[in-house]
């Protein structure tokens, strides 16, 4: 007698027609998305270990100094001492010596309240 | 590969990396400006200073003064001392200690008011051929004041308890602001004549390069004009003295020094200018 048997089993994944069956996945490298990810993969890699050793090897950023500025001459005309004539030398020198003199002598500073 | 990534990501983020390079530029040395220090030679080189008999009396007449300020200083600080002590307890030993520092603290200070004024009317003596009248009338001022402060340490030693203190205090405030005039006074009179002394200096040299006989004849006119500037520096002198004959009030002094100061600088700045040019004139003599 043949086993006229039209029944399929559900429970059985191979035998369900409703599920589709899961293929296990196979890295292809002749798969042209994968090449593609792996070589963006590859640069991105080489761009950070380029960024690495910029890093590492840069120089540091030489500090500028803070220059003043130069001071501006001023127009005066240059006295060369040695052209006076020897018999003013010492007078100019003394009359130089006064003028750069103070003669301050300032009284002393107290306090009015004391004894109050 | 993709845990090479956060590997990567992890622990060479951009804040890592610029903590490294602020690390690279402090450790950085900054650079410095030498400063050329003044050699102790080169102090050691000034001409041995040789004071005239009037300048050496000053400096003896000053040193007194200036150990009597340091007397005073100390007798101050004990009666800040006393007063604090005084306030803190408030008992009968305590302001008795703070009645006898205070009467030593204005003998003290009376003390030295004296030595200041004896070695200014002194000082008054170095220049007052200037202006021997005006310069009389401040000496008399201070000599006044001098013994002033002499009697005073009479006084003072008299007084019985706080009240006695008191009264004199409020004295000496209103006789204060009249010592000040006076000792003010006679500081811009001192400083007036000794520019008046250089003005004179100047005037003679001026004269003397003037009668040479190599003086260009375009340099005459210079000596023209001379005239003007003496008359400029006098009245920057005037202006001085003027503002020491402002009326002051009775119980706050009006300091005018600063602007008699500013009128002696004037004048100071004038003659700075007329030795410029007298050694520019000096100069042309040897050409």
């Amino acid at each position: 007698m043949e086993n006229n048997n039209s029944y399929q089993s559900i429970d059985t994944p191979v035998e369900n027609p409703l599920e589709t069956p899961k293929q296990p996945f196979k890295f292809n490298l002749s798969d042209p998305k994968i090449k593609i990810l792996f070589i963006l993969g590859i640069i991105i890699i080489i761009l950070i270990i380029l960024s690495i050793l910029t890093i590492v090897f840069r120089k540091p950023p030489q500090k500028i100094p803070q220059l003043t500025p130069t001071p501006t001459i001023l127009a005066e005309p240059t006295v060369i001492e040695s052209n006076i004539p020897q018999d003013f030398v010492d007078k100019f020198n003394q009359i130089e010596n006064e003028l750069k003199k103070d003669e301050t002598f300032p009284p002393p500073q107290i306090n009015t309240e004391i004894g109050l | 590969m993709w845990v090479l990534f956060l590997i990567f990501f992890t622990f060479i983020s951009p804040v890592h990396a610029q903590e490294l390079q602020e690390s690279t530029v402090s450790s950085q040395e900054i650079p410095t400006i030498e400063t050329e220090e003044s050699s102790p030679s080169s102090s050691s080189m000034a001409a041995p200073n040789l004071l005239d008999p009037q300048t050496a009396l000053f400096q003896q007449y000053r040193t007194d003064y200036l150990f009597q300020f340091d007397l005073y200083q100390k007798a101050y600080i004990d009666y800040i001392n006393k007063s604090q002590v005084h306030t803190k307890y408030n008992t009968v030993t305590t302001q008795k200690d703070k009645f006898e520092a205070t009467k030593n603290t204005l003998l003290i200070r009376n003390k030295m008011f004296k030595t200041y004024l004896v070695a200014l009317r002194v000082d008054l003596d170095r220049f007052k051929e200037s202006n021997p009248t005006e310069t009389e009338k401040n000496q008399i001022k201070i000599s006044k004041w001098e013994d002033w402060f002499d009697e005073q340490n009479l006084i003072i030693p008299s007084f019985n308890n706080e009240s006695d203190t008191s009264k004199w205090v409020n004295k000496f405030k209103t006789n204060y602001v009249a010592i000040q005039k006076d000792i003010y006074t006679a500081l811009v009179q001192h400083e007036i004549n000794f520019k008046l002394k250089i003005l004179d200096e100047v005037k003679s040299l001026a004269e003397e390069i003037q009668n040479s006989p190599q003086l260009p004849t375009e340099s005459q006119q210079w000596f023209t004009n001379l005239p003007i500037k003496s008359d400029l520096i006098m009245e920057n002198l005037k202006n001085a003295i003027s503002y020491t004959e402002k009326v002051q009030n009775l119980s706050k002094f009006s300091n005018f020094y600063t602007n008699s100061k500013n009128e002696i600088n004037k004048a100071n700045n004038y003659l700075i200018d007329i030795m410029k040019d007298l050694k520019s004139i000096a100069i042309k003599l040897n050409q």
